[in-house]
């Protein structure tokens, strides 16, 4: 004859089990659960044990009694609502809880889902828990084990459902009944506060370290917490940089490259496509298995964010060979939207994984490949699981019901035969017997759990923490209770309330203030006389444009970036029109009224060159323009400078230094010229212009090099040189003192100049070019950007590391 | 010393009777009444569950909490019990309480139960969506208002931007009604009189004026006036457009000095031009506004559908949701408290004054409300503090009382009568007012405020930078000087924008400090170099990428280097820069290939250690900041991983939408109590907080913000367009309000300090001019210089011109040390765990220890493994197997068949053909008329008879299918459902060998009964085969167990290496070829990532 033992859970049965070979004794220890699925095993009753399925069957009992609930329809497409009632009908189907004090209507709504519950749990040959456990009651009295038993020993079975208890007093029935405790005495409970929870870990891995190295076995040291979905981000990176003997979890199916492919496929079912989402389905090793090219890869990252529909991205990656590929793929997903049942959908998903068998899928080392092995065959149950439903979804709850389903795959552990540190919930340790057991994230807020309010039964749900903290106490020798002032997020934490009142506070290391020396990276002087010879023969080669030129003058160090090191940036291309693309559409209208000798209307030539460029011409450019040419008109009318050379192309435009000689080129937006040949040289601008100090400053060399392309081609005297605003019609730049009446300008605008120094400016805008062009042909691009808005949009922010 | 309430204190701490609302000043001990209040109500005999305390901010909750906790144990003759209760006290946030409200029901309001609330950027992100689609759909259906707004702008992206915060501030005020009043025909009607008086009037004028005597330039304006004119009435009518721009040219005309006979008809005219002119603006704007109200209603639906799709809900739909909870009677009776607290009142919004009315509508309740009206500075999230003094006046006048707390505990006496003397003249002409706190705590003789004042440079820019390095210097003078430590002192900032600037001066004169700010995490340069290098490994071809790496500490490389890599002329890099590159070169392809394996917290640390990154960067000047911030990138990417973002693509993206969408990430907060170092956070940050040290910079910032957009809104005038009459309004509003919160944000700032408060600004009095009001000065530097005069000059210490020399070089190790030199070590060796091993497994070692490894280490199902091969429907051999043998097992129990089979097909979790069922039926049908089946009825038969023997330090399991009784002794059978030939069985029954010895030996000792007999009966030939008496010698069995165990516990260090093939394949389901294939799949996936060539 056997002893029973009765323990609250599995690992705990299965440990004692192991033991009682070893001592080759009588015990039969046994959880709640294990005990029903032995009896049930026992009298050979054919039955299903799935979670999943029954959730399934909630989905579908909830979809068919949609029309007819009184009080839940409109919950119905809730996947949390599924979830809260495959608690209650746990409950319920063990009679913790009954429905008679809810009101008729909510009476009703329950009954009838539960029913309809109850049916295609049946048909899916699914017992639920409570189903079980009836079955179990019913078992026992002919069952094998109870003939086998003499005696029972409980074991703080915790709190206990109507059926359970009914099993447990049945089984107690005429037997020897013995009440156990786990161990006679409490653990020695010490309490440590840390600053935040990774010194908190941090702290308790130190403290395992210890034990181990005086000779403690892992497999007697627990960590648990209360909230360990928070603290296993931690965990996980410490545990392993600390090299600590512990298993971590294995991946949810979701959190695999198959199940990640298949998800995003699921959701593609849906008619807007993101790019993000296409990211996803092309993510090398995490989406579909395709070897997309590079340029493949480039053409999505660039991709206008605003494509959504399926035909813009067929439009748009349609031509690619590998995108090809994958839209074959998404093809076999594509039907009309509307309710069809889950098999339709599944059926798709199985075609398709038909067609990408394991061998395509990569993995590089055995273990990489069992991860991918078991979660293609965990797919593959998946989908023949829910090939069973005929309930009828859209593509958006499919999505649901199929994420949820990924979500609670976990992938079977690899077998190790190492001792490992157990690291999980509370639940599991009650009883183990550990050395140490540390119990991390005790705040007030986590444990002992506040009572909650059920609001489908509309009870209270009181917390078992208080009695369960009892178990713990009897489980280890020690008990650590940690917890962080600070969580991950920088949201302050206290203490539970069962935290002593005396604890030790974890003074993190290494936290002085101050500086150490800095290593070098680089400061863009370029002192290798190999290099300064390199760079003046290749610039000599080839003429600079003035924007270029410009570049330099914004930031030494990035003219070295994109004009010496040759480094594009890559723009995601947009729907809109680009500023440059507006900007030249609005330059060749200038260029084109005034070329006509102001015959045809402004607006008639930008209209038409909208068009033939294909582009929407706005209300805003329309009368922006308009605008800036009737007020233009006046002051060429007013002032009798005629424009003349629009944007006029020059190159060859030579700059000599000591270190040698460069030609530059460029085009100028506008010169006007009077009847005695004197003129003034315009720059448009859309946005703002430069100021008169950065002019002066050569900040700006725009109008520095235009001068001097302007004086080579024309013989006259320039009475001025300035950015012409088309937004509005401010002219901002150096003007001959003695022609600004005749240009429209009073003595209050800035950068008016007597003639002595506008003499000289032609001479100073040389000079300050000769300055630039030796900085360049020496190797000179200190990181040096004239104000932070040039750094605010530049894309070598990251090489030149100013900070 | 013990503590003592106050007189005012003590009164409201006891006045329970009735509702009480407490003004409390900064630093008057408000938490302190709070939780003494709530602690005298316990000792009045009031439940913990009648009690509701509502705070700001979580962490006020949790620090009344714990107050309230220590104080209950110093309660005598409390209830037992009670702590345990006070787990379920309602103290709260309004928003946690509000959550907390819908969650109990979330069936009357229709959400998902499961709900969560969002965070502020992610909800932004749905919003955007909904309005990107929206737009996207009106300009696609040619809807006239919207494709006239999309006119206004360059970008379509940019008007969606505009629409998303133009809603946003709607809702946050407690606003959800989008639809706007049709004002067409009023508006209509007035220009079409405004049309008629001005022709009338201007017809006559000209008339008047061509008889006058008029100037010669005056005749060119008025010839001009009569030609616009002409053009206007020749104008159709239908072009606002044309006609706004003649009208505002005639109001231009009619500007300038007229002769006194024209004057006041000229201004008369001008103006009525001007009123038409806005009357068409209005015109105009109206029916756009109209469409707009529309098309914000149908984000509004859209966006609410598709947070419930999402299961998200954000702060205002709480608080919405909550209102309309307590409104329902069924809802309200659960909860209905005797007792309402409710902290820093003077931030609270409409809407949640609205819930603490529903929550005190019983006349039972008794309000205690605390605020100071100074202190209300969360105007842009939907808080006024009118709300506030309506409460506040509601109480009074419903016989509730007022106390005033006015004394101050926290600052020094010199900075009470600093800030008594100043906000005494800033509030001035403010409706909330200002009345003087009293110092409690003693006297110095130090000055308690410093002026620093910088010199004004050439530009702003300039001028900040002064201002900043001197700020430093001060830092500096008052660590080295008076002895404060750099932890002591904390810069506050009104906005974070210039911060920058400061930053650098800081580190410049190598002052360590943190900035708590929010944002920026991710434009760090260390956060910067990792992401670049993840960018690089994506596409090699990305230039900008791999300049940033290579130059970055991870490698190092000079510029020179960089030149003549980029140049390709490989052969000039010195040897240096050629070791590094080679170096880069050689982890690349290492490291592009784990980046596409590994998940992305896992890849990071790979490549952080890989390349020693983090030592180097801890080498850089704010090297433990760096070092935090790399911490904190690892530690996000775990709970990115936690959450589902597990492949760097997901993490990416998922950083870019929170960039895009300006969500808050602040540096890694290194530990203050045990960091050294200078802070920097926001005033609205530091709300709640107090410092020893407070340091005001960029006080010159200007106070008002132009407001930018087409749209615009405020609560009283609604929502409306740039340049409309409402839009002047609406900005005349806006600016008094930013005045009015810009007054109690200073107060704020200045209150926080409790030794020193520093006031840093540009310029002195004489460069500014200081004439009243107050409110017309255009920054807080100026306020302050403005009441200097009245403060008393005692109090204040004026300092300029400090400066530092050259910053002080600190020498230290360039590699500074990771982790302290007593960091832990394992030093013990793996240990064994006890083991268990099935006689199945066993015997798949024994035919090949590869598939063993495949099957029990790896735990690879067996199912899928043939290549190409897909499961879809039917029966394969190994179902066939399984279906057979379970329905085997239970013939025993005399059930019936067709049940029997109907029950084992769907534990397989399958469906079959009726062709498929009727092969499994002929089979047991078969077996069932077996000899072996007939004569096996004459005994005793054990099925599935399990079995645990211990053995060395291992235990041997597994399951007998019969076990027959026979007089000799027992007999074992398994059952086999393999489909083979008669003449297979030879062969097919050997690799079954180690089984049925196990079993012999188990069973044996097991039970202490002779096995006198092993064998298999095959189902389909229908054949029983026994095997030979040596499987029954249990010594050699033994032997080979321990060894084979020994084998495989030893092999896991070892790996596949330890498991190697045999050449049984013939029924083995694995294909050992799957892994180079699936390598060879990898390769092709990972050349999309490019190369690099490199020599």
């Amino acid at each position: 004859m056997s002893t029973l033992c009765l323990v609250p859970h599995p690992q705990l049965a299965h440990k004692w089990r192991q033991s009682a070979v070893y001592a080759h004794s009588d015990l039969l220890p046994f959880a709640i659960k294990e005990l029903v699925a032995q009896l049930l095993k026992e009298q050979g009753l054919p039955y299903r044990d799935s979670v999943f399925l029954e959730k399934i069957a909630l989905w579908e009992a909830v979809g068919e009694a949609r029309d007819g609930l009184v009080c839940y329809g409109q919950m119905a497409d809730f996947p949390g609502f599924i979830e809260d009632l495959h608690n209650l009908f746990f409950r319920f189907g063990s009679g913790q809880v009954s429905f008679e004090h809810l009101s008729d209507p909510e009476q009703g709504d329950l009954h009838l889902l539960y029913d309809l519950y109850l049916q295609k749990l049946s048909a899916y040959h699914v017992l639920n828990q409570a189903q079980q456990l009836e079955q179990a009651i019913a078992f026992w009295p002919n069952s094998q084990l109870k003939q086998k038993v003499n005696r029972v020993e409980l074991y703080y079975l915790g709190e206990l459902t109507r059926l359970e208890r009914r099993l447990v007093n049945l089984i107690c029935e005429g037997k020897q009944v013995e009440h156990c405790t786990f161990s006679p005495n409490d653990a020695d409970v010490t309490a440590v506060v840390a600053a935040s929870p990774r010194e908190e870990i941090v702290q308790v891995i130190k403290a395992i370290i210890g034990l181990l190295n005086q000779g403690v076995e892992p497999q007697t040291i627990a960590v648990v917490s209360p909230d360990l979905d928070s603290y296993l981000p931690l965990i996980m990176p410490l545990f392993s940089q600390y090299q600590l003997p512990w298993q971590p979890p294995m991946p949810k199916l979701a959190d695999t490259p198959v199940g990640k492919a298949m998800g995003t496929l699921v959701r593609l079912m849906q008619s807007v496509w993101t790019k993000h989402d296409l990211e996803q389905l092309a993510a090398p090793g995490w989406g579909l298995p395709f070897g997309l090219s590079q340029e493949e890869h480039r053409l999505l990252r660039i991709a206008p964010p605003t494509l959504r529909s399926r035909e813009q991205w067929h439009n748009y990656l349609g031509e690619c060979p590998g995108w090809q590929q994958i839209f074959a793929v998404l093809q076999t997903l594509h039907f009309k939207p509307g309710f069809y049942p889950v098999r339709f959908y599944t059926e798709r998903l199985q075609r398709v994984l038909a067609e990408l068998p394991l061998i395509k899928w990569p993995a590089v080392d055995h273990g990489q490949w069992a991860v991918l092995a078991k979660s293609y065959d965990g797919l593959q149950k998946l989908l023949a699981d829910l090939a069973v439903s005929q309930h009828l979804v859209n593509a958006a709850q499919f999505e649901q019901i199929f994420n949820t389903a990924l979500d609670s795959y976990v992938l079977p552990q690899p077998r190790s035969f190492l001792q490992k540190i157990y690291v999980g919930s509370l639940s599991q340790v009650v009883g183990m017997g550990y050395h140490t057991l540390y119990m991390i994230g005790v705040t007030e807020s986590n444990f002992p759990k506040p009572a909650k309010r059920d609001w489908l039964s509309k009870q209270m749900l009181t917390s078992s923490d208080y009695d369960l903290y009892r178990l713990l106490l009897r489980s280890t020798s020690h008990l650590q209770l940690s917890y962080a002032e600070q969580d991950q997020a920088d949201r302050i934490n206290i203490a539970s309330q069962i935290f002593p009142a005396e604890f030790t506070r974890v003074v993190p290391f290494n936290r002085a203030g101050g500086y150490s020396k800095a290593i070098t990276i680089g400061d863009g002087v370029l002192g290798d006389p190999a290099i300064i010879t390199d760079i003046t023969a290749r610039l000599q080669g080839k003429q600079l444009s003035v924007s270029k030129l410009n570049l330099y003058a914004s930031c030494p160090f990035r003219f070295l970036c994109s004009e010496i090191y040759n480094l594009e940036a890559e723009d995601v291309l947009v729907d809109d029109i680009t500023p440059q693309a507006e900007g030249a559409l609005i330059h060749e209208a200038l260029r084109l009224y005034w070329q006509q000798k102001q015959v045809v209307p402004i607006e008639q030539i930008l209209v038409e060159l909208y068009d033939a460029a294909g582009e929407r011409l706005t209300r805003r450019v329309l009368s922006m323009v308009v605008s800036f040419i009737k007020k233009d008109q006046a002051l060429v009318e007013a002032s009798g400078y005629y424009p003349t050379y629009l944007e006029h192309w020059f190159e060859g435009v030579t700059i000599a230094s000591q270190s040698g000689t460069i030609r530059l080129r460029g085009i100028i937006d506008r010169i006007d010229v009077d009847q005695d040949g004197n003129y003034v040289i315009y720059d448009y601008k859309t946005g703002a212009n430069p100021s008169v100090r950065a002019i002066q400053k050569a900040e700006n060399l725009q109008l520095q090099v235009y001068l001097l392309a302007a004086s080579q081609i024309l013989p006259g005297t320039v009475h001025g040189i300035a950015f012409y605003n088309i937004k509005n019609s401010q002219r901002t730049g150096l003007w001959m003192e003695a022609a600004h009446q005749k240009l429209g300008l009073t003595r209050r605008n800035a950068g008016i100049m007597p003639q002595d120094e506008w003499d000289q400016l032609a001479d100073s805008f040389y000079q300050s070019l000769q300055y630039y062009l030796e900085q360049i042909l020496n190797g000179y691009f200190p990181i040096a950007p004239v104000d932070d808005i040039v750094c605010s949009h530049c894309p070598y922010r990251g090489i030149c590391r100013k900070e | 010393m013990a503590y003592t309430p106050t007189p005012d204190q003590k009164q409201a701490i006891e006045t329970v009777d009735r509702n009480v609302v407490v003004v409390a000043g900064a630093g008057s001990g408000k938490t302190r009444v709070l939780v003494d209040r709530y602690l005298y109500l316990l000792r009045q005999g009031v439940g913990i569950s009648q009690i509701l305390a509502i705070t700001f901010t979580r962490k006020a909750a949790l620090e009344m909490k714990d107050r309230i906790r220590s104080g209950l144990a110093q309660i005598p003759g409390l209830p037992a019990g009670l702590a345990q209760e006070f787990n379920q006290a309602q103290i709260s946030t309004i928003h946690s309480f509000c959550q907390h409200l819908v969650a109990d029901h979330p069936d009357r309001v229709h959400v998902d139960p499961r709900f969560r609330t969002a965070e502020e950027w992610e909800s932004r992100g749905l919003l955007f969506q909904v309005v990107q689609e929206q737009v996207d759909w009106a300009l696609a259906s040619k809807e006239p208002g919207i494709a006239a707004i999309r006119e206004t702008y360059r970008q379509t992206q940019i008007l969606v931007r505009d629409l998303v915060d133009i809603y946003q501030r709607i809702v946050t005020k407690g606003v959800h009604k989008f639809t706007i009043p049709d004002r067409a025909g009023a508006l209509q009607a007035e220009v079409t009189l405004l049309r008629q008086e001005l022709r009338s009037r201007l017809v006559n004028w000209l008339k008047y004026v061509s008889q006058t005597k008029l100037s010669d330039s005056k005749k060119l304006v008025v010839a001009d006036i009569g030609s616009l004119f002409r053009e206007y009435e020749s104008g159709s009518g239908d072009q606002s457009d044309a006609e706004q721009e003649l009208l505002a040219e005639l109001a231009r005309l009619f500007g300038g000095s007229w002769a006194k006979d024209l004057k006041a008809e000229v201004q008369d005219l001008r103006a009525l031009c001007n009123e038409l002119r806005q009357c068409l603006i209005d015109l105009d704007a109206n029916q756009i506004l109209v469409e707009l109200g529309e098309f914000l209603t149908r984000v509004d639906q859209e966006y609410h559908n598709r947070k419930k799709a999402a299961g998200i809900l954000d702060f205002n739909d709480l608080e919405q949701l909550a209102v309309e909870l307590l409104a329902n009677t069924r809802v309200d009776q659960a909860y209905q408290f005797r007792h309402v607290m409710v902290d820093e009142t003077q931030d609270i919004n409409p809407v949640q004054k609205q819930l603490i009315s529903l929550l005190t509508k019983n006349p039972g309740t008794k309000l205690f409300v605390v605020g100071d009206p100074k202190q209300s500075i969360y105007r842009f999230r939907g808080a006024q503090v009118e709300v506030f003094i309506d409460l506040h006046e509601e109480i009074q006048q419903n016989g509730g009382q007022l106390i005033t707390l006015k004394d101050n505990f926290r600052s020094r006496p010199q900075l009470i009568a600093f800030n008594n003397q100043l906000f005494s003249q800033v509030f001035a002409n403010d409706p909330i007012g200002f009345s003087a706190t009293n110092a409690k705590r003693e006297s110095t003789d130090t000055t308690a405020i410093d002026l620093l004042i910088a010199e004004k440079g050439e530009n702003i820019e300039l001028g900040r930078a002064a201002e900043a390095r001197q700020i430093a210097a001060y830092i500096q003078r008052l660590v080295t000087v008076e002895g404060y430590d750099y932890k002591d002192i904390t810069l506050l900032f009104r906005s974070m924008s210039p911060v920058g600037i400061y930053e650098r001066e800081l580190h410049n004169h190598q002052i360590p400090f943190v900035n708590l700010s929010g944002r920026g995490f991710y434009e760090k340069q260390e956060i910067q170099d990792v992401l670049g290098f993840i960018q690089w490994l994506q596409d090699s071809a990305n230039g900008i990428a791999e300049a940033t790496v290579l130059r970055s500490p991870f490698f190092g490389v000079s510029d020179e280097g960089l030149y003549w890599y980029r140049t390709g002329k490989f052969d000039q890099i010195c040897a240096e820069d050629r070791d590094k590159l080679e170096r880069a070169y050689q982890l690349y392809p290492q490291l592009q290939q784990e980046l596409v394996l590994l998940p992305a917290p896992q890849f990071l640390d790979k490549l952080l250690e890989t390349t020693n990154f983090r030592e180097h960067t801890r080498a850089l000047p704010l090297g433990e900041q760096r070092l935090a911030n790399i911490n904190k990138l690892k530690e996000t990417s775990w709970q990115l991983w936690a959450k589902g973002y597990v492949s760097f693509t997901e993490q990416l993206a998922y950083i870019d939408q929170f960039i895009e969408l300006q969500g808050r990430e602040s540096e890694a907060a290194l530990d203050h109590e045990h960091t050294n170092v200078v802070t920097l956070m926001t005033i609205h940050g530091a709300k709640g907080l107090e410092f020893p040290v407070v340091i005001l910079p960029d006080l010159c910032g200007s106070i008002i913000r132009s407001e930018q957009g087409s749209l615009h809104f405020h609560p009283d005038w609604g929502l409306t367009l740039r340049d409309t009459t409402q839009h002047q309004q609406i900005k005349a509003a806006l600016r008094e309000e930013a005045v009015a919160e810009a007054k109690r944000l200073l107060y704020v700032a200045m209150t926080r300090a409790k030794e020193k408060l520093a006031l840093s600004g540009i310029g002195e009095a004489g460069d500014y001019q200081l004439e009243p009001p107050l409110e017309n000065l255009r920054s807080w530097w100026e306020w302050i210089l403005f009441g200097l005069p009245q403060v008393d000059p005692d109090l204040v210490q004026i300092i300029t011109g400090l400066e530092l020399p050259e910053p002080i070089q600190v020498e230290i190790a360039a590699t500074a040390e990771l982790e302290p030199k007593d960091k832990p070590r394992l030093m013990t060796s793996e240990q064994y765990a006890q083991a268990s091993f099935s006689a199945t497994s066993l015997m798949i070692y024994s035919l090949c220890p590869r598939r063993y490894y495949y099957r029990y280490i790896l735990r690879v199902p067996e199912l899928v493994f043939k290549p190409g091969k897909v499961h879809t429907a039917g029966l394969d051999p190994l179902q066939r197997g399984n279906i057979v043998h379970r329905v085997c097992e239970h013939l025993a129990k005399g059930t019936d068949l067709e049940k029997l089979l109907d029950w084992a097909i769907a534990m397989e979790g399958i469906s079959i053909k009726n062709s498929e069922r009727q092969e499994l039926h002929q089979i047991i049908t078969r077996y069932l008329a077996s000899d072996y089946y007939v004569q096996s009825r004459g005994h005793q038969v054990d099925r599935e008879v399990e079995f645990a023997v211990p053995l060395d330090r291992f235990v041997i399991t597994g399951t007998v299918d019969q076990a027959i009784h026979t007089d000799q002794g027992l007999v074992i059978v398994d059952l086999k459902t393999n489909q083979i030939g008669a003449d297979q069985i030879e062969d097919t029954a050997a690799t079954y060998g180690w089984q049925l010895r196990i079993y012999a030996w188990a069973l044996q000792v097991m039970t202490g009964q002779p096995v006198v007999k092993t064998g298999l009966y095959f189902l389909f030939p229908d054949l029983v085969y026994f095997a030979p008496d040596s499987y029954l010698d249990t010594k050699a069995t033994e032997q080979w167990l321990t060894q084979v165990c020994r084998q495989i516990q030893a092999g896991e260090k070892v790996g596949v290496e330890a498991f190697p093939m045999s050449a049984d394949c013939q029924y083995c389901p694995y294909d050992c070829q799957q892994v180079e294939h699936t390598r060879a799949s990898f390769a092709e996936i990972v050349s999309g990532l490019g190369k690099l060539e490199f020599k």
